[in-house]
């Protein structure tokens, strides 16, 4: 899901890199110790079914957290269904259809709310939280913080993991990459060597310095590398384990062992279950059976 | 332990285990499935491990520890169905039902599974799977058993294997199981060593293993009472095979009672048709002594000179045959010479003063076992003529009705006794006993290593077969379902097996015999 326009802090800029710009090596080795027994350990991610009809738009997710249980991976899934239409006429007839002028951004907002109070309710206590996609900003910034404040509150580490970006907030701040990389992931990719990672750098809102986020690049595969996006409360309170929770993100991203999708690995076992659980209902067939008309697009395409 | 239904597929019903199952459920292992009062009982066909997160290996490539998490393994079942317990009257099959629960069927369930026969020798289910043979459980670890149908011993069984995979054992117990729980009676012929000799001994062993599958079964070791060794009076088997004196007994073969047909069992290499020229001739000269009453002259050397100065008349016989029409013939230079040297090393069996004859009403006796040795210098003439002048005896007690007591007759190696192509007509009794055995309840066992010796005409009407390790290919001609990796890892008294009247019996473990088996070091 595309959420540029959530950007977090959403009124935010790069203040400064908070160590020497240099690449630092990663440790796998070290990674591997606490990957057992060193905190709990949680990750999500979601996948959504969009279906495009004449009388409207629905969404049907499937949020997915996993526990590493002792022998398994512990699954939890929610599983959404929203109807957006702009027609006064349908709404009318339920309570359970959304009335929306903007189906898209809606949905995005309902989403992200769904995603974090998720999070917060069934994320166990005392353990580290890999979330797949941004810090989020935009409408939806106060219920984020709320939920960092949140997880601080349950001893819970939150790490946010972007994959695809196309965003500079570093080649365009730091006065000697200006002009020079298509993007920070183009920079990052040039400068690291696999098994490395990028200093951290801050984005902070321009009046309130303490809605800020920590974040540095890593690459563990020669491959696109990915973002690692701390909230600053959480990076200043655990600031003495990070260096080691780098290093498990490192190993989960080898344990992956994927160069086509090098996730955490927790975060693609969640993934895998999100999806397969989406599959537990044919969104298609179930909007074409109550008698929504399909667009043009959603026979050609789907979603 | 659970299973969960998938669905079905090919006429198969698919499971995944539980994430209490920590193992593979073998091939062969029954489950049950409990939907209110029906009961469904599959067999396992195929067990298999899935990995439902297919880890990558790159991380063991790099020498670092993989996550437990992701080794996670399932068991994934295709199994058949193979019983339903049901009250449904409208004609219709039950379903089974996706995300229905099994578990591992328990003896009772098993039984009903099996058709639920009340008497039979009890032998244990097994599996073979990934090339180990273990026996069949239920949850509280105990052996599941099946009681192998009585009848099937009088539709004619196969037993093969390579020497010393458990052949001899199962004959043994089956024997027993006649002799004690049948009260039939059991003829053998033993071939080789002392394989059947000792029958009069309790079993002796050390196995723990094995002892516990007595223990399970409720029985103890013990020797069969009522036993006898029968051998050729020529030779002394006490001294040399260590056979107590009590239960020996020498016997001869007595020209003037003796059938001409069983003269058959002398003759090698000569065509069938040759050979029946041979009784014909017997029988006018065994008539003619009857006739003149001369004790003197009516002994088998006295045959065999008689049969050799036909030379002088340009080998022309009186013949008589079973009819009682006279005629002549003239043999053959060929069938002649082989003849007459066939005569030279079967005078010595016959007419014999210091040993009796055996007849029908020696082995026909109730919870007896007779064993006959012919593992001796030129045995299987012996055993060939012994063994077709007592089927014929004892086929004719029975259609007289004389008596009614049910016989096992274990021929091992029989292509020593009867040619592997010889026609019904060279079969003589024993083509009729396999035909007519069950009417009779006279059954055959017969054992070799290599099923290709069972006379031709003989193999369409065995109707149970028990492989144990042996040649594959062999097996499957003859409807034994097993790959060549599963055949050649039957461990020891394991066996695949297709047994009359009991289809679902695919592995079988045969207990030890509770006589006659001496494990190594006891």
């Amino acid at each position: 899901m595309d959420l540029q326009n959530y950007i977090f802090p959403p009124n935010g800029e790069l203040i400064t890199p908070i160590e020497n710009i240099s690449a630092y090596d990663l440790n796998a080795k070290n990674g591997e110790k606490l990957s057992n027994g060193f905190r709990p350990i949680a990750a999500y991610d979601e996948s959504i079914n969009k279906f495009a009809g004449l009388e409207g738009t629905s969404y049907f997710t499937s949020h997915s957290i996993i526990l590493l249980g002792n022998n398994d991976f512990l699954p939890t899934n929610l599983l959404t269904l929203y109807f957006y239409t702009r027609s006064k006429n349908i709404t009318d007839k339920s309570s359970y259809i959304k009335y929306s002028n903007d189906p898209d951004m809606d949905s995005k907002k309902d989403y992200i709310k769904d995603k974090i109070n998720f999070l917060v309710e069934n994320v166990p206590p005392k353990s580290i939280l890999f979330v797949d996609g941004p810090l989020i900003g935009g409408d939806v910034y106060t219920i984020m913080i709320h939920a960092i404040n949140k997880f601080l509150e349950k001893d819970t580490i939150p790490i946010f993991f972007v994959k695809n970006s196309s965003s500079n907030l570093v080649t365009d701040n730091v006065a000697s990459l200006k002009n020079k990389y298509n993007s920070d992931m183009h920079w990052a990719y040039q400068f690291l060597k696999t098994g490395q990672r990028t200093s951290y750098f801050r984005y902070a809102d321009k009046v309130n310095a303490k809605n800020a986020k920590i974040f540095c690049y890593f690459k563990s595969f020669n491959v696109s590398p990915q973002r690692v996006e701390f909230h600053i409360a959480t990076f200043d309170k655990y600031n003495d384990i990070i260096p080691s929770i780098m290093d498990l993100i490192h190993y989960f991203v080898l344990v992956q062992g994927s160069t086509k999708n090098p996730q955490v690995r927790p975060i693609a076992v969640a993934e895998k279950y999100a999806r397969d659980t989406l599959n537990l209902i044919d969104l298609n067939k179930l909007m074409k059976n109550s008698g929504i008309i399909p667009t043009m697009n959603q026979e050609r395409f789907a979603w | 332990m659970t299973w969960i239904v998938l669905g079905e597929k090919n006429g198969r019903i698919q499971l995944v285990s539980k994430g209490n199952v920590r193992g593979l459920l073998p091939k062969g292992s029954y489950l049950t499935i409990e939907e209110g009062k029906t009961k469904f009982i599959l067999r396992v066909d195929e067990s298999q491990q899935i990995q439902p997160y297919s880890p990558s290996s790159m991380i063991i490539d790099m020498d670092l520890k993989p996550l437990q998490q992701d080794q996670k393994c399932q068991n994934i079942i295709n199994a058949y169905r193979v019983k339903d317990l049901t009250t449904r009257e409208d004609g219709l099959i039950d379903y089974i039902k996706p995300q229905s629960i099994a578990r591992r069927s328990n003896q009772d369930e098993i039984d009903l599974a099996m058709g639920g026969n009340e008497n039979g020798p009890r032998v244990f289910l097994a599996t073979v799977h990934s090339s180990q043979n273990q026996l069949l459980i239920d949850e509280n670890k105990k052996l599941i058993t099946t009681k192998l149908p009585e009848d099937m011993f009088f539709h004619q069984m196969l037993v093969c294997g390579k020497t010393g995979r458990g052949k001899t054992v199962a004959l043994k117990y089956l024997a027993q199981y006649f002799v004690e729980q049948l009260n039939g009676t059991v003829l053998a012929i033993n071939v080789k060593e002392a394989d059947f000799l000792k029958m009069n001994k309790r079993s002796l062993t050390k196995n723990s293993s094995l002892l516990n599958e007595w223990k399970m079964l409720g029985e103890k070791a013990h020797g069969i009472d009522n036993f006898i060794v029968y051998h050729p009076a020529t030779e002394n088997i006490c001294v040399s095979k260590g056979i107590d004196l009590d239960i020996a007994k020498p016997i001869t073969l007595d020209v003037k009672d003796i059938d001409p047909e069983a003269l058959i069992g002398l003759l090698n290499r000569i065509s069938d048709i040759g050979a029946q020229n041979l009784p014909n001739i017997f029988r006018f000269w065994q008539e003619l002594r009857r006739k003149e009453g001369n004790g003197d002259n009516f002994t088998f050397s006295n045959f065999a000179t008689y049969f050799s100065n036909a030379e002088n008349d340009a080998l022309h016989f009186r013949t008589l045959n079973s009819r009682g029409d006279e005629s002549d013939l003239t043999l053959h230079r060929g069938t002649f010479e082989n003849i007459r040297r066939c005569f030279d090393s079967a005078i010595e069996f016959f007419d014999n003063d210091a040993a009796e004859c055996l007849d029908e009403t020696d082995i026909l006796v109730t919870g007896k076992m007779s064993v006959i040795d012919v593992a001796v210098r030129n045995g299987s003439q012996f055993g060939s003529i012994l063994l077709r002048h007592l089927l014929h005896k004892i086929v004719n007690a029975k259609d007289k009705q004389i008596s009614n007591v049910p016989i096992l007759i274990i021929i091992d190696e029989v292509h020593q006794f009867y040619n592997s192509d010889a026609s019904s007509e060279a079969l003589g009794d024993l083509d009729t006993i396999c035909r007519t055995g069950r009417s009779k309840k006279i059954g055959v066992i017969f054992s070799s290593q290599n099923p290709s010796d069972i006379p031709r005409g003989l193999s369409s009407v065995i109707n149970s077969k028990i492989f144990f390790k042996s040649d594959t290919t062999l097996a499957k001609s003859h409807g034994i379902l097993i790959s060549t990796a599963e055949m050649e890892s039957l461990k020891k008294g394991f066996a695949a097996a297709s047994i009359h009247d009991l289809p679902q019996a695919k592995i079988l473990k045969f207990p030890l015999s509770f006589a006659g088996v001496f494990e190594d070091g006891d």
